[in-house]
C-alpha cells in the first residue's frame, strides 16, 4: 500500500495559485507515494487519505517568506462557515473522526505573490516549488 | 424612522452576498434584499477564443457543477457543427450529468444543509456544521461523505477527472468508457441505494419538528420551469421546457430551449450583480418563476423510475396544486437523487454506453449555437455566436441560480418578515434567513460567473438606508 500522500491545492489557471502543481511535477514520481492535484479540498478526500501514514498538503501561500513543512493537527470546524471546501485542518478532523485516520499531517507551505488569471509562476514561487521539493525528498516515508 | 438588517456573509453556500433588513419606525420588518456583491464577467472572457475550447473553459466558472457548464457548451457546440452526437456519447454525457446532480445534491443535503435539519435552526452556531453533525450522527455524515464520492467517481472515471473534467466536446466525447470502469460504478450502486433510504427516512420524520419553517420560509405562488422529457417525465440531459402555475396548471409546454430568449427575459437591479430573469409574456417582477429540483419535480408528470416515483407521488400529495413551500427543496433534492441512482443503475446496462465511436466529425455549420441542459441548481442556458472562423463573438450564460433570483428575493422578505424581531434579534432568526436562501442551494460563483466562497452579511438598516448594525459571518 502507498503510505505517503501527496495533495497539490490551487488553480493551475490563476498563476501562482497553481504552484503546488508545480511542485508535483518537479518531484516526479516516487515509489511508494501517491500524488494528486486538487482544485479544492473536499470531503470525501477523508476518506482516500485515511489508509495513508503520512499526508501532505501542499498549498500556495501568500505570506510565506521560504517553503517550509509545518507538522498540523486535526481540527473541528469553522463555526458555522463549513462551505463546499475544508481546511487541511478540518480535513484532517473529518479522516480521523470518521475514518480512523492516525498519521502524520503536514501542509506544505509554498510562496505565492501573484493570483492573477495566467498559467505562469512568478520568480519568487518558481524558486520556492524547487526548495518545497527538497523538503519532500526528505520526508520519512 | 426604519432601519435596516444586513446578514453578511451568508454561511454555507457558494459565492459572496449580503442579506439587508430594512425596518421600519415601528420596529417591524418592512422589507429584505439580497445582494451578490460579486462580479467576473466570464461572458467577455471568452469573447475571441474557438468554440471549441469553449466546455474546458466555461467548466472553470465552477467548481461544485463543472459538468453543468460543459454539457450546455458542449450542447451549443453540437449546434454550431450541425452534426448527430453518437449514442455512446449521449449516454456518457447522461450518465456524467446524473452523476453531478447526486454528488451536488448530496452536498447541498449531507453537508450544508443537514445541520439545520438534524441539529436544530436555533442550535449553538459554533456546533452547527457537518462536525457538529459527527457528534449527533457520525454514520449520518459518513455515508453523506460516501454518497457524493460515488457521484464523484462516476464523474472521474468517465472524464479523466473528478473536477473540471474536460472529456465532452463539441460533437461528443474523447475517451470510451472501459468496462473496468463501468464495473467499478456498479459496486457503489447499493450503498448509494441504502444511503438515500436513510436519507428520505430522515429528512420525513424531521420534517415534522420544522413545521413552522415548512410554511413560512419562502412559501410562496409562483411559476416553476424546467426540462421535460417527451412523454413530460422527469429529464435533466435534453427536453423540451415546461412551465407550471402554483395550481399545477400547465402555463406552456413543448417550448423549445434554443428559443429560451423568445419566452425569458433578464431584467437587472443596482443592488445586485446577479441578472433577474423572468418568464417574458408576464412581464418583470411578475413573471418570477423558479428552477431547481422544486420546480423538477413541480413540472414532471412521473420520474419514470420506481423508486423516485414513488416518491414524487408522496412529494405531490404535500400541496394541492403545486408545491410551493421553499423549505421541500430539499425533500426534492432526495426525490432527484433517487432519481439519479435508479438512471445510473439502467445506464450500467446498457451496452450503448461502451460504444467506441464517441464523437462526430465535423466542421463549423452554423454561426449561432444554443445549448441547455438541467444543471443541480435548476435549468441552464449557453448561448454563443461566432464568427466564420469560430471564433466567440458573444457569450449569454443564464444560469440556474440566477433564475431563481426573484425567488430566493422573495423568500428572504417572507422569512425576514415572519422570524426577525429587530428589537430582540437572536443569531437563529438570521439563522433561518440563511436557511430561506440555502432551500436554493445558491452557486453565486456561477451565477455571477465569479470566483469565491460565499459568505453573507446581515445589515440592520433604518428604511432612510442608515446602517444600524451588521452580522458578519464566516
Amino acid at each position: 500500500m502507498d503510505r505517503t500522500r501527496l495533495i497539490a491545492v490551487g488553480n493551475v489557471l490563476r498563476s501562482d495559485d497553481g504552484v503546488a502543481h508545480h511542485v508535483l511535477e518537479l518531484l516526479g514520481p516516487v515509489e511508494g507515494v501517491v500524488s494528486e492535484w486538487r482544485t479544492q479540498l473536499t470531503p470525501e478526500l477523508a476518506v482516500e487519505i485515511a489508509p495513508a501514514d503520512v499526508v501532505v498538503i501542499i498549498d500556495a501561500d501568500s505570506h510565506a517568506e521560504d517553503a517550509s513543512l509545518e507538522r498540523i493537527r486535526a481540527g473541528g470546524g469553522r463555526g458555522s462557515a463549513f462551505a463546499h471546501t475544508l481546511t487541511a485542518e478540518e480535513l484532517i478532523g473529518l479522516a480521523e473522526r470518521l475514518y480512523a485516520f492516525h498519521g502524520a499531517a503536514y501542509v506544505c507551505h509554498v510562496p505565492a505573490r501573484d493570483f492573477s488569471t495566467g498559467d505562469q509562476l512568478s520568480p519568487i514561487a518558481r524558486q520556492a516549488a524547487v526548495k518545497a521539493v527538497e523538503l519532500l525528498r526528505r520526508l520519512p516515508r | 424612522m426604519g432601519e435596516r438588517i444586513l446578514i453578511s456573509p451568508v454561511t454555507r453556500i457558494e459565492g459572496h452576498a449580503r442579506v439587508s433588513v430594512y425596518v421600519s419606525d415601528s420596529g417591524e420588518v418592512e422589507s429584505a434584499q439580497f445582494h451578490v456583491t460579486e462580479f467576473r464577467g466570464f461572458e467577455k472572457f471568452c469573447e475571441g477564443r474557438p468554440f471549441h475550447e469553449m466546455p474546458g473553459l466555461m467548466s472553470r466558472i465552477c467548481g461544485i457543477c463543472p459538468v453543468s457548464h460543459i454539457l450546455a457548451s458542449s450542447k451549443a457546440g453540437d449546434m454550431l457543427l450541425g452534426a448527430e452526437v453518437p449514442v455512446a456519447a449521449v449516454k456518457q454525457r447522461r450518465l456524467v450529468n446524473y452523476a453531478q446532480i447526486l454528488q451536488s445534491h448530496a452536498l447541498s443535503f449531507f453537508h450544508l444543509s443537514s445541520p439545520d435539519l438534524i441539529l436544530g435552526m436555533d442550535s449553538d452556531p459554533a456546533r452547527r456544521n457537518l462536525f457538529g453533525l459527527l457528534d449527533t450522527d457520525a454514520e449520518f455524515a459518513r455515508r453523506g461523505i460516501r454518497l457524493r464520492q460515488f457521484g464523484q467517481r462516476i464523474i472521474e472515471l468517465t472524464g479523466g477527472k473528478r473536477i473540471h473534467p474536460s472529456w465532452s466536446v463539441p460533437g461528443g466525447v474523447l475517451k470510451a468508457l472501459t468496462v473496468k470502469d463501468r464495473d467499478e460504478m456498479i459496486c457503489w450502486i447499493p450503498e448509494a441505494f441504502s444511503t438515500l433510504g436513510r436519507a428520505l427516512d430522515t429528512l420525513k420524520e424531521r420534517l415534522d419538528h420544522f413545521r413552522e419553517e415548512v410554511e413560512y420560509i419562502g412559501r410562496f405562488p409562483s411559476l416553476f420551469l424546467g426540462t421535460a422529457g417527451r412523454d413530460g417525465g422527469l429529464e435533466f440531459y435534453d427536453g423540451v421546457i415546461r412551465i407550471v402555475d402554483a395550481e399545477g396548471n400547465i402555463v406552456a409546454d413543448g417550448l423549445d430551449p434554443v428559443r429560451y430568449h423568445t419566452f425569458l427575459g433578464e431584467a437587472s437591479e443596482e443592488w445586485s450583480f446577479m441578472k433577474l430573469p423572468y418568464y417574458k409574456p408576464l412581464g418583470y417582477p411578475g413573471g418570477m418563476y423558479r428552477v431547481g429540483p422544486l420546480a423538477r419535480c413541480n413540472i414532471a408528470r412521473a420520474a419514470g423510475t420506481p423508486g423516485a416515483d414513488r416518491e414524487l407521488r408522496e412529494f405531490k400529495q404535500r400541496a394541492a396544486g403545486a408545491v410551493c413551500h421553499s423549505f421541500h427543496y430539499h425533500l426534492a433534492r432526495l426525490v432527484e437523487m433517487m432519481h439519479c441512482i435508479e438512471r445510473i443503475e439502467e445506464l450500467m446496462e446498457d451496452r450503448d454506453l461502451l460504444g467506441e465511436n464517441i464523437r462526430a466529425n465535423a466542421g463549423l455549420n452554423r454561426l449561432e449555437g444554443i445549448g441547455s441542459c438541467e444543471a443541480p441548481r435548476g435549468t441552464l442556458f449557453h448561448h454563443y455566436h461566432v464568427d466564420p472562423n469560430g471564433l466567440l463573438k458573444k457569450a449569454n450564460l443564464l444560469i440556474a441560480t440566477a433564475q431563481n433570483n426573484l425567488a430566493i428575493n422573495k423568500a428572504v422578505e417572507q422569512t425576514a418578515r415572519r422570524f426577525v424581531q429587530p428589537a430582540r434579534l437572536a443569531e437563529g432568526m438570521l439563522n433561518r434567513v440563511e436557511a430561506a436562501i440555502r432551500c436554493y442551494d445558491p452557486c453565486l460563483s456561477c451565477s455571477t460567473h465569479a470566483l469565491g466562497q460565499m459568505p453573507l452579511v446581515v445589515e440592520i438598516r433604518r428604511a432612510s438606508g442608515e446602517l444600524i448594525e451588521t452580522v458578519r459571518r464566516r
